[in-house]
């Protein structure tokens, strides 16, 4: 092995990467099994066990795109227009994006304090009150456009805002002034 | 139930049904239980011998605990990212307890607290660092007093010379009065007249030497108070936590550095040359008008507030529209800086007219809103103007009469004008100058954000010096992600005794990068410890742990400087000879003597002027010359001829004798130099022994030899 060994390189692939496809709809179930899993079948010859459903898109499409994993975490298709699916299989992907994606959306800023850069603010979410810091605006909050805007505390966590214009003046102020 | 005691009472802040609201987590030594307030039963209930495993799985924003028993697996609690690390450490401890068999013990208290600010109680943007909502404005003043006071001789001379100007400024319309009453109207001797003017003469020339030497002295003060504040945000930016800088463009720091702190000159420049003696010109002003005759003073003080309202709404508007075509600016440079860096990027995908037009786009965005803020300035300051006429109109009659009715003398009444001149358009700027202060405090602010809240990663004061290490170190139960919702490292246990050769194998992405990230402390973990000889290396001085270390990254940075700057940067007193010796054995000797100015060649903005071998080589010679007790090695993976490969791997085997290293390996040769390999998979330890262990075991590490193997027929095309 010493007197061929080239620099070539190399990587580790104990287990294959499912082949990923484009999957129709019509073809695909979701549904729970008796433990609790997720479970994806595909056509009649394919089933999956413990799967996830995530947004390929989830700040500019999060309606479309729907993306199926395996248990460790590999891909194993997308489906394009959700709506082609059956409605117990549609209502179980709903489920479990709404649980896999936990970001509230202001509906208001009750007050919103900027203090050298820190921003200190107690909102009101469609999630219920919240209060949260955020640092460095520049980087914590984003224009997703058409009037989103994702902003990410200091802590980790994520808020959305529908439309920015639509606040009151103050905050609007202060969003301006990054936006 | 009986015998049984509760360990642990915690509180999650989602509620059942998914939203932000109150649930209660209790562990006791039998059951795991979730309540919701105001219920008497609970959410959930598991008994701890039901439990199998225990895991806290990080969503997109939140972390859900869940736990798997024989038979289901079941949602025991949600909590948002702010909670995330708690319930992490409760899964681990469920875990622990479920395998043993013995009591859950947690350890939750130690990190909670560092977050808090303790005068007010808010959470703090920076673990262990300042809070932004007790520091005042005032604080800000304070520290640039604090750059003041080392020159306060400068500064006070400043100080008096305002003051002596300011008293002087009062007496040329006292001198007309004079002049008109006691010498013109009455026809009086030229001599008197003579005496007058040259006061007058004396007066101006007095002030202008006094203004010369405020001004000089100003010049200097600030100029020089920038510069020690700019060097302190230099040295902040160097020290700047690398997942802040990750966020941060370099745009944006290069903006501080340079607009921000130029606008902090205006802070100097303003207060001293403006600010202050106008203010005090003001009140002596206003001082000497109720003197002269206090019903005509009345009259023309009438407009100020009036003026000076119009003035400051004025202004404050004229910020935030001035704030906007800053914006606009920043993000036109940002965007002209990345597509100008990438340039290269941006000319191999032709992608030229689409850089043009996003610039084009920004560029006009800011001349809009430049061209609406000028425009408003342009139109404010005649109408401000033409207000402070109403004074001198009211003056004018007003004066005029008493004059008429002998009440007043002329020569008071042109006093009067004298000093209205000299009133109204220091009370202008003055107002405006509050508004541009503003700016300069805003600039301020900016930088404080920089050199106060972002620095290193918390150190602890009671760090120890590391003085002379054996060399070995371990990861003992490390979890570790950059993001938050993502974690790389998931529980990895290691040991590497002082000496050994680790090489790291696993797939792209699988955290071997992270590893190295993690041993240097550019990021702290996020659960576990890394220890080198048994401390933990958050227990020791920063700079130590780093000296110690030895990078080559895979790929290599190079410093615009020559290449003996480069190789020595480490240990710039180096000596030539021991620049040589460290280039002989990275077998960079050879190509060096090669170039035109050999080892005083400029590598070039990030080393372009040298080709990818050479800098790999140069980067060896760097550690070699460095000569550390641990080294870490990223090998670089881009293809080079075999001839050039054999030197590079003749120099990593000089650089790797009789060092701890760990090295992430990509050429079989460094894998079969190693004393052990450490197979990672998915965030962990999946396999860990010497290669003949490892290849007996017939698994994971064997089947990449063999692939190389079968790869090994396929010859290199050059060399």
């Amino acid at each position: 092995m010493d007197g061929v060994d080239m620099s070539v390189q190399v990587s580790v692939e104990p287990e294959k990467e499912p082949d990923f496809e484009y999957l129709d709809p019509a073809s695909v179930r979701l549904f729970r099994s008796g433990r609790g899993w997720l479970m994806l079948e595909v056509g009649d010859d394919r089933c999956y066990i413990d799967v996830r459903v995530v947004r390929s898109f989830p700040l500019s499409d999060p309606g479309h795109y729907y993306g199926f994993l395996n248990a460790k975490d590999r891909v194993i298709g997308i489906i394009v227009d959700p709506s082609g699916l059956d409605p117990g299989s549609r209502e179980i992907a709903e489920q479990e994006l709404t649980r896999r994606y936990f970001t509230p959306i202001i509906s208001r800023f009750i007050r919103m304090r900027e203090e050298h850069g820190v921003v200190y603010s107690d909102v009101e979410t469609n999630l219920g009150p919240r209060e949260f810091v955020v640092k460095g605006m520049r980087d914590s909050i984003l224009d997703l456009g058409d009037g989103r805007v994702l902003i990410n505390d200091v802590e980790g966590n994520r808020y959305m805002v529908k439309d920015w214009h639509g606040l009151d003046s103050k905050s609007k102020k202060l969003l301006e002034r990054v936006l | 139930m009986p015998g049984e005691d509760v360990v642990l009472v915690t509180r999650t802040d989602v509620s059942r049904d998914g939203a932000f609201g109150e649930r209660f987590l209790f562990v006791t030594s039998r059951r795991v239980m979730v309540y919701t307030p105001g219920e008497d039963d609970p959410d959930v209930e598991i008994g701890l011998d039901q439990v199998k495993s225990v895991e806290a799985k990080h969503l997109v924003g939140q972390v859900v605990l869940e736990v798997e028993t024989e038979d289901r697996r079941v949602e025991v609690l949600r909590a948002s990212n702010s909670l995330s690390t708690r319930f992490s450490k409760i899964a681990k401890s469920l875990a622990d307890a479920s395998s043993s068999g013995e009591r859950p013990v947690f350890f939750l208290d130690e990190d909670e607290e560092a977050r808090l600010c303790p005068q007010c109680g808010k959470l703090l943007p920076e673990k262990g660092g300042f809070c932004p909502a007790c520091l005042k404005k005032r604080k800000v003043l304070r520290r640039f007093w604090k750059y003041v006071r080392p020159h306060w001789t400068r500064f006070t001379l400043v100080v008096v010379v305002i003051l002596l100007g300011m008293a002087v400024s009062l007496l040329p319309p006292l001198l007309v009065r004079e002049l008109v009453d006691g010498v013109l109207l009455v026809k009086g001797s030229r001599d008197r007249l003579l005496l007058l003017i040259g006061a007058l003469i004396g007066v101006h020339v007095t002030s202008s030497v006094l203004g010369i030497v405020r001004g000089r002295v100003a010049a200097w003060l600030s100029s020089r108070i920038i510069h020690e504040i700019r060097f302190d945000l230099y040295t902040a930016i160097q020290g700047l936590n690398l997942r802040r800088i990750d966020k941060t463009q370099t745009g944006a720091l290069m903006s501080r550095l340079t607009r921000d702190t130029h606008r902090l000159n205006w802070v100097f420049a303003d207060l001293g040359m403006m600010i202050v003696p106008s203010v005090l010109q003001l009140v002596g002003i206003c001082f000497m008008l109720v003197l002269l005759n206090w019903r005509l003073a009345v009259l023309v003080l009438l407009p100020a507030p009036a003026i000076i309202f119009a003035t400051v709404w004025l202004y404050r508007y004229l910020h935030i529209l001035y704030h906007r075509v800053w914006q606009r600016e920043s993000k036109m440079m940002a965007q002209a800086q990345d597509s100008i860096s990438g340039i290269r990027v941006v000319k191999a995908f032709t992608q030229e007219p689409a850089e043009v037009r996003r610039f084009g786009e920004r560029s006009h965005e800011t001349y809009v809103m430049t061209a609406m803020a000028d425009s408003t300035w342009a139109t404010a300051f005649p109408l401000i103007s033409f207000i402070t006429m109403t004074s001198t109109f009211l003056v004018w009659y007003f004066g005029g009469l008493r004059v008429i009715n002998d009440t007043l003398t002329l020569g008071t009444l042109m006093a009067f004008f004298t000093y209205l001149g000299m009133f109204y358009s220091p009370l202008q700027m003055l107002t405006r100058m509050t508004d541009h202060m503003n700016r300069a405090f805003t600039a301020a602010q900016r930088l404080f954000e920089i050199t106060d809240a972002d620095q290193e990663i918390y150190e602890d004061p009671n760090a120890m010096s590391l003085v002379d290490p054996a060399g070995g170190f371990s990861f003992e139960n490390v979890h570790f992600g950059y993001l938050k919702d993502k974690p790389v490292i998931k529980g990895m246990d290691v040991e590497v005794r002082a000496g050994e050769m680790i090489g790291l194998v696993g797939r792209s992405g699988v955290g071997k990068t992270t590893m190295i990230n993690l041993v240097c402390r550019f990021y702290d973990v996020d659960e576990g410890a890394i220890k080198i000889d048994g401390v933990d290396i958050r227990k020791i001085k920063l700079r130590d742990l780093r000296r110690n270390i030895g990078i080559v990254p895979q790929e290599s940075f190079l410093f615009n400087g020559t290449i003996a700057e480069n190789i020595a940067y480490s240990r710039p007193d180096s000596t030539r000879d021991e620049i040589i010796q460290a280039a002989i054995a990275a077998n960079a000797h050879g190509f060096i003597m090669r170039f035109p100015d050999g080892y005083d060649t400029i590598v070039g903005e990030r080393g372009s002027r040298v080709s990818g071998g050479e800098k790999q080589r140069i980067a060896i010679a760097r550690a070699i010359l460095h000569d550390p007790k641990i080294l870490i090695l990223d090998e670089a993976t881009s293809l080079v001829d075999t001839q050039t490969e054999a030197l590079i791997q003749e120099a990593l085997a000089h650089l790797v004798k009789g060092r701890t290293t760990f090295a992430i390996a990509h050429r079989l040769s460094t894998l079969r130099n190693a004393d052990k390999l450490l197979v990672i998979d998915d965030g962990k330890k999946a396999e860990f022994g010497t290669h003949d262990e490892l290849l007996e075991r017939k698994g994971v590490y064997y089947k990449l030899v063999e692939m190389q193997t079968k790869l090994s027929s396929i010859k290199a095309v050059d060399g």
